[in-house]
């Protein structure tokens, strides 16, 4: 059955970069009812695509571009994309998901998806307009940032072309590497490597085919009253909207999980001084938002200090001001604001950025690098000096550049003695919220998908903020795996929508539901069968993970978490208590002791359907 | 219970105003006396205090027409979240009155809270007593009992939070309680199972401030053509410029039978697109909301507004601004202003594709359909533009326009 | 303040209130001499009814545990004396590291009822309301306590002062003013007639606190010793105080019947510039 008008562009476009052939498959419609579109999609193009043990940054790894029935329609933050691949740096599967306008143009342009296979020799952008795709030569543009490189394309094929590209970062296949687009970014797990592989260096694209959906009255009305439940709720028409992200931050150093000095511990002194008010206050002059999105997080900052002045960049955010604030030690907004430009310059991950920072900072602290492998760098904690230089070096890839720009895990295996404070999962750094002090976000770190990533099981908000009722923040019980679940299913199902996280934080799944259904026409008969979907999801990439040779043991934290107590903070003397949860979790998601997913949850979420 | 839900209708419109009792002296209840008797002017059918405070506003109450008294029996720390002074750590209810206590302060009900959703069932046993003691109170009293149960605890999830929302409704009735209070589920079709599920009268909670009286109003409206028997609006009313309109606004719809619309008065007649550039946000709801009015799907391509891009914090929505010049350079005379409300009309039968006015147009707002071969132009959707509706920045709002000497055409 | 009041409960409490807030001036000093039963003997107060003695014609009310009230009653006989206020509620709270025995966990509980206050010829009941607890429960443990309370007072025309302290690190930061505001709020909206607090620190908030409570506010000054020129006590009266209540401030100061002098005339005379 078709899908057309049903949210759904219905196709997918497939190119080979060696060969530039472009083919255009139809989108089954029992993938899009088992899996909507997006993350579900995304891991499901890639688990039939990439062959087993594909090296990432290989031309058989494929990189896939993906929306859902909801991407660009009125659904409330309806804005946003995934990239999903193989991950250079974890070598799990990977969706990092992107917000701005480019989805919903894909959409427009009239794909649903677009998967992209092999790699070219000479540098290359993938034109897409109104169903149509070529290869266009990049050499014009290869070593330009992502801000010049999207200025540059936009100006010479016309403003309302939609621009996503790599910088110099990506080129390099740096594991950090990200993909930005309209000052957002597809940011984790090196997505922006794999693109640099390729030797692609940007997609443009522009279309103007319009999305229909199933029940356009129905629809309309729906979409309006998931809007009037955002209105309705002080995070997402105020606290949000006001102070973006870093609206968490106060509190989160209260309950004494922010980040400090590479983990060292979860209260931060000058907190205050990097908080969401100091900086509505200072530096914030514009609020903006992605495609269909009233909750309009994103604020652009007016750097004012010396060395900055005229600097404009979106940001920083919750993570960014962990990762280069609080977890570096320091307290400088304008020097946050001004590495976190240069990450979007560069095309590299904030997160990660900040946190191999973090780790250098340390391991300079403890004698174990020198200033002279730092190219001269006085990496002392807290230092705004240090903190460019070093953002500065692994962005161009030089001087200490040559050794950051890998990643911790890579590191930490060429320093003899840095193991004990490279803190990753999988090798993906960690992200701004100790696990010592919310049980939950430690299971989470430990079995997401793709490493340590917080967007997955995100527990934070009820264990820390008192969301939803709230939860000990302590406990690592039956109730908290259950907890981390549930919100493990939620994500997953915004993800494979895709509408924005942020709305679930004032609307419930019940609202996504009640726009799926006269979106797509799919009638999944009650909320629980849409969380069930985002459980699929969820086991259908442990799959893939599974396939390419993860197991229990890989499933862990570092030390530092397992076994050093939090030295300060509400919750002093804690550490993760890990072993309980992962077996909860295992058995609650149906997964045998390895993490395995059984036969009878594959049967009954239908993967065994899907992946025949 | 009819002093509160109005015989001839059943219905009843409720203030809740004992807030600070469990956050506070928040905005809109610092000086409550102050403000509940302007609420009072606009004849509320009761009001929700706390003992303390049902005791100090007692003479609120005295009269014919005066609103029904009703006393919060009990405390809670549950809705100190974060946002407020020093949050609750973990949820806590207790006991403060006793239903004999609320007769002798000459209430007509008292109202008591109950939880559901806690991972400690022992923590949901005590809820359920709690609430059991106040029906044997209030059934040897003669007193009736309102409940309000609510989710809350950390087995609430997104997915179960409208099936506990209802179970909790019909545990509350089947303990005792004479009526509910409850929060609205978001739409009819859903919160029509819960009233079902409760089997007394339901009033709808109105929680937190809805940010735009049509928001509030349209609620209520969904509410009642759910079977609710009423509403209890707290903070949207204390907190309102003119409390008193507040509540009269919510009456006309609850016992007077008048339509959100009727009651909102919107701006009628011929109206303009008025824009406010400093507030716009980029998100470009405006554009995806035209093409959809308009019937042609979400299409940012084909609207008839758009959002320029002036620089990394600078946006503006670009809109119709009824100038006329697409008009005076159509050569078939197939553009003209609608006599009546003074917008740009199509009459296709005289178009011939010439894209004269897509040309003519000052600002660039008037496009072309290449398959139907006629433009798509702004047409204020005919007397109620979406995008000034759907607009949640208010970067374009919707007004009258202006006496015209005469025709501009 | 109490208006539109017609039952026989009420006029109770306005009565008992009136017998030592003035009628006049609507102001009230109030000295607390129930210490040893919240930390064991403390200086100035080791012969209670020494002090008694030397403080009864300054002040217009002492705050007493029920034990010693009982055994005080003489003071307390004719017209001159001070209303008795019986302490109803125990605390650890104040025990800090220079006491004996340093309280680790604050804790709280009941010690009698309003009916024992009743017997003791009490004018009030006094009680604390804590927020700041480590355990949110004992934080509903305590309001349940005040509000149980405050049923038993309206049920015989009792007057109950609810002093409404935020304690702990929870409650030492930016935050104070408006945990101060919290407290007394939810006291006064569980049933106290009248709320004392500690200073929020500058005469804004305390104002605005002074404004929304609603019934009278007693400054809270036990802590600290009370020495001239009593900046805090002339900022809270000028913010809309309606008196203050000293405890160990008072008894802790070299000479403390001549600072209860001073502070009379500062509470009792003191003009408001508003």
């Amino acid at each position: 059955m078709q899908l057309e008008n049903r949210g759904y562009a219905g196709a997918v476009l497939r190119i080979n970069l060696k060969l530039g052939r472009t083919k255009v498959e139809q989108l089954e419609e029992d993938i899009a009812r088992l899996l909507l579109g997006g993350k579900g999609l995304g891991s499901y193009l890639l688990y039939k695509t990439a062959p087993k043990g594909v090296d990432p940054l290989s031309p058989q790894n494929p990189l896939i571009f993906a929306t859902g029935p909801l991407t660009g329609t009125l659904a409330p933050s309806s804005g946003r994309f995934c990239v999903v691949t193989k991950s250079p740096t974890t070598g799990t599967m990977n969706d990092s998901h992107c917000g701005g306008f480019f989805g919903p143009e894909l959409k427009y342009a009239g794909f649903d998806a677009v998967v992209i296979e092999d790699s070219s020799d000479e540098p290359v952008y993938l034109l897409i307009k109104n169903g149509e795709a070529e290869l266009q030569p990049a050499n014009g543009v290869w070593g330009k940032t992502t801000v010049e490189t999207e200025t540059t394309l936009r100006k010479n094929l016309g403003e309302e072309y939609r621009v996503a590209s790599i910088g110099p970062c990506g080129e390099r296949c740096s594991p950090i590497a990200g993909i930005l687009t309209d000052m957002r970014s597809a940011g984790r797990g090196g997505t922006g490597a794999v693109m640099g592989s390729k030797k692609l260096k940007a997609i443009a694209v522009k279309g103007s085919k319009p999305v229909g959906v199933h029940n356009q009255g129905k629809f309309e009305k729906m979409a309006w009253i998931a809007q009037r439940a955002l209105r309705m709720n002080e995070t997402t028409v105020r606290s949000l909207p006001e102070y973006g992200t870093a609206n968490i931050l106060m509190m989160i150093n209260q309950t004494g999980a922010l980040p400090t000095r590479n983990f060292q511990t979860g209260r931060f002194p000058e907190a205050e001084k990097i908080s969401g008010e100091t900086l509505r206050d200072t530096l914030w002059v514009r609020d903006i938002a992605c495609m269909g999105c009233t909750i309009k997080c994103s604020k652009i900052a007016a750097l004012k200090a010396e060395p900055y002045l005229g600097t404009k960049v979106d940001g920083p955010d919750y993570e960014t001001l962990f990762s280069l604030g609080s977890n570096c030690g320091v307290g400088d907004t304008e020097a946050i604001a001004y590495t976190n430009h240069l990450c979007d310059l560069y095309g590299m991950d904030t997160i990660s950025t900040g946190c191999i920072i973090a780790f250098t900072m340390e391991l300079y602290e403890k004698g174990i690098l020198t200033r002279k492998e730092l190219g001269g760098v006085d990496a002392k904690w807290g230092s705004p000096g240090a903190l460019v230089a070093l953002t500065e070096s692994i962005g161009k890839g030089v001087g200490a550049g040559n050794l950051l720009q890998w990643g911790v895990r890579n590191m930490s295996e060429r320093l003899p003695g840095s193991e004990p404070f490279a803190l990753h999962v999988k090798g993906l750094e960690v992200p701004g919220y100790e696990p010592r002090a919310a049980q939950g976000m430690g299971l989470g770190y430990a079995v997401s998908d793709r490493g340590g990533c917080h967007l997955r099981a995100y527990t934070a908000g009820t264990e820390l903020c008192g969301y939803g009722g709230g939860a000990d923040p302590k406990a690592y019980d039956q109730g908290k795996v259950q907890l981390a679940i549930d919100r493990e299913d939620e994500k997953a199902v915004v993800d494979s929508a895709v509408i924005c996280f942020f709305t679930l934080f004032g609307m419930r799944l019940k609202e996504v539901y009640q726009m799926i259904e006269p979106c797509t026409g799919f009638n999944y008969g009650s909320v629980r069968e849409l969380k069930n979907l985002g459980a699929r999801v969820v086991s259908l990439t442990r799959m893939f993970n599974v396939r390419e040779g993860f197991e229990r043991k890989d499933d862990t934290l570092p030390k530092r978490f397992l076994e050093n107590p939090l030295p300060d903070g509400p919750a002093k003397g804690e550490v993760v208590h890990l072993e309980p949860m992962v077996q909860a979790y295992y058995e609650l998601r149906g997964w045998d002791e390895n993490g395995v997913p059984t036969s009878e949850t594959l049967k009954s979420l239908q993967i065994d359907k899907i992946l025949k | 219970m009819s002093k509160i839900l109005d015989p001839p209708d059943g219905r009843g419109v409720v203030v809740a105003a004992d807030h600070g009792f469990m956050l506070g002296s928040i905005e809109g209840v610092e000086d409550l006396e102050g403000t509940l008797s302007r609420v009072v002017e606009g004849r509320p059918d009761a009001i929700l205090l706390s003992p303390g405070q049902a005791a100090r506003l007692n003479h609120l109450f005295r009269g014919r027409d005066a609103p029904a008294l009703l006393v919060r029996a009990d405390w809670t720390n549950a809705f100190r979240d974060k946002t407020y002074t020093l949050p609750a750590r973990t949820v806590h209810r207790r006991a403060v009155a006793e239903a004999r206590d609320a007769i002798s302060l000459g209430a007509s009900a008292i109202v008591t809270y109950y939880f559901m959703g806690h991972s400690d069932d022992e923590r949901e046993a005590q809820n359920l007593r709690l609430m059991a003691s106040f029906a044997r109170q209030c059934d040897k009293m003669g007193l009736p009992l309102i409940v309000e149960p609510l989710p809350m605890g950390e087995r609430v999830t997104g997915a179960n939070f409208a099936d506990l929302a209802t179970a909790a409704v019909r545990i509350a009735a089947e303990a005792g309680a004479d009526a509910i209070k409850a929060v609205y589920t978001g739409d009819v079709e859903t919160f029509s199972s819960l009233v079902k599920a409760a089997g007394i009268p339901v009033l709808i909670l109105g929680g937190a401030k809805a940010k735009t009286l049509r928001d509030a109003l349209e609620i209520v409206d969904e509410a009642l053509e759910a079977g609710a028997a009423g509403v209890v609006y707290g903070r949207q009313v204390l907190q309102a410029s003119d409390p008193a309109q507040f509540v009269r606004s919510v009456r006309a719809i609850v016992h007077e039978g008048k339509t959100v619309l009727q009651v909102l008065n919107p701006v009628t007649g011929p109206v303009r697109l008025r824009v406010f550039p400093e507030r716009c946000t980029r998100c470009r709801v405006c554009e995806l909301i035209c093409t959809s009015t308009h019937g042609q799907g979400f299409s940012p391509a084909a609207a008839r507004l758009r959002v320029e891009f002036l620089g990394v914090d600078s946006y503006k929505p670009v809109t119709c601004t009824l100038c006329g010049q697409c008009i005076k350079a159509c050569p078939t005379d197939a553009l003209s202003f609608h006599p009546e409300l003074h917008y740009v009309q199509l009459n296709p039968e005289r178009c011939n594709g010439c894209m004269d006015c897509v040309q003519a147009c000052p600002v660039k707002v008037v496009r072309f359909d290449e398959q139907r071969s006629l433009p798509i132009i702004c047409d204020m959707c005919r007397g109620a533009p979406s995008c000034g509706l759907w607009c949640q920045p208010e970067a374009i709002v919707t007004e009258r326009q202006k006496e015209r000497k005469n025709d501009a055409a | 303040m109490m208006s539109g009041r017609g039952t026989g409960v009420a006029l109770g409490k306005s009565l008992r209130l009136s017998s030592f807030i003035a009628i006049e001036d609507r102001k009230s000093l109030i000295v607390e001499l129930d210490q040893g039963l919240m930390q064991g003997p403390t200086r100035g107060s080791l012969d209670l009814q020494l002090v008694l003695a030397s403080l009864s014609a300054d002040a217009d009310a002492v705050v007493l545990s029920p034990g010693n009230a009982g055994r005080s009653v003489p003071r307390f006989m004719g017209r001159a004396a001070p209303a008795l206020i019986v302490r109803a509620d125990w605390t650890n709270a104040f025990r800090d590291q220079s006491s004996v025995l340093p309280a680790s966990e604050v804790r709280h509980a009941m010690v009698c009822s309003t009916e024992d206050a009743v017997a003791l010829g009490a004018s009030a009941v006094a009680a604390y309301f804590f927020i700041g607890y480590r355990d949110d429960e004992d934080e509903a443990r305590n309001m349940e306590s005040i509000a149980l309370l405050a049923r038993q007072c309206d049920r015989l025309g009792m007057p109950l002062i609810v002093e409404s302290v935020p304690i702990g690190e929870r409650t030492a930061g930016a935050n104070f003013a408006d945990c101060v505001d919290l407290a007394t709020r939810m006291a006064m909206e569980a049933g106290a007639d009248a709320v004392a607090a500690p200073y929020t620190g500058d005469e804004k908030t305390f104002h605005a606190l002074a404004e929304s409570v609603g019934v009278p506010l007693f400054l809270l000054y036990s802590t600290d010793p009370i020495v001239e020129p009593f900046s805090v006590v002339r900022s809270s009266l000028d913010a809309g105080a309606s008196g203050v209540i000293v405890g160990r401030s008072l008894l802790e100061v070299e000479n403390s019947s001549e600072t209860l002098k001073k502070l009379r005339h500062i509470v009792h005379k003191q003009r408001r510039e508003r």
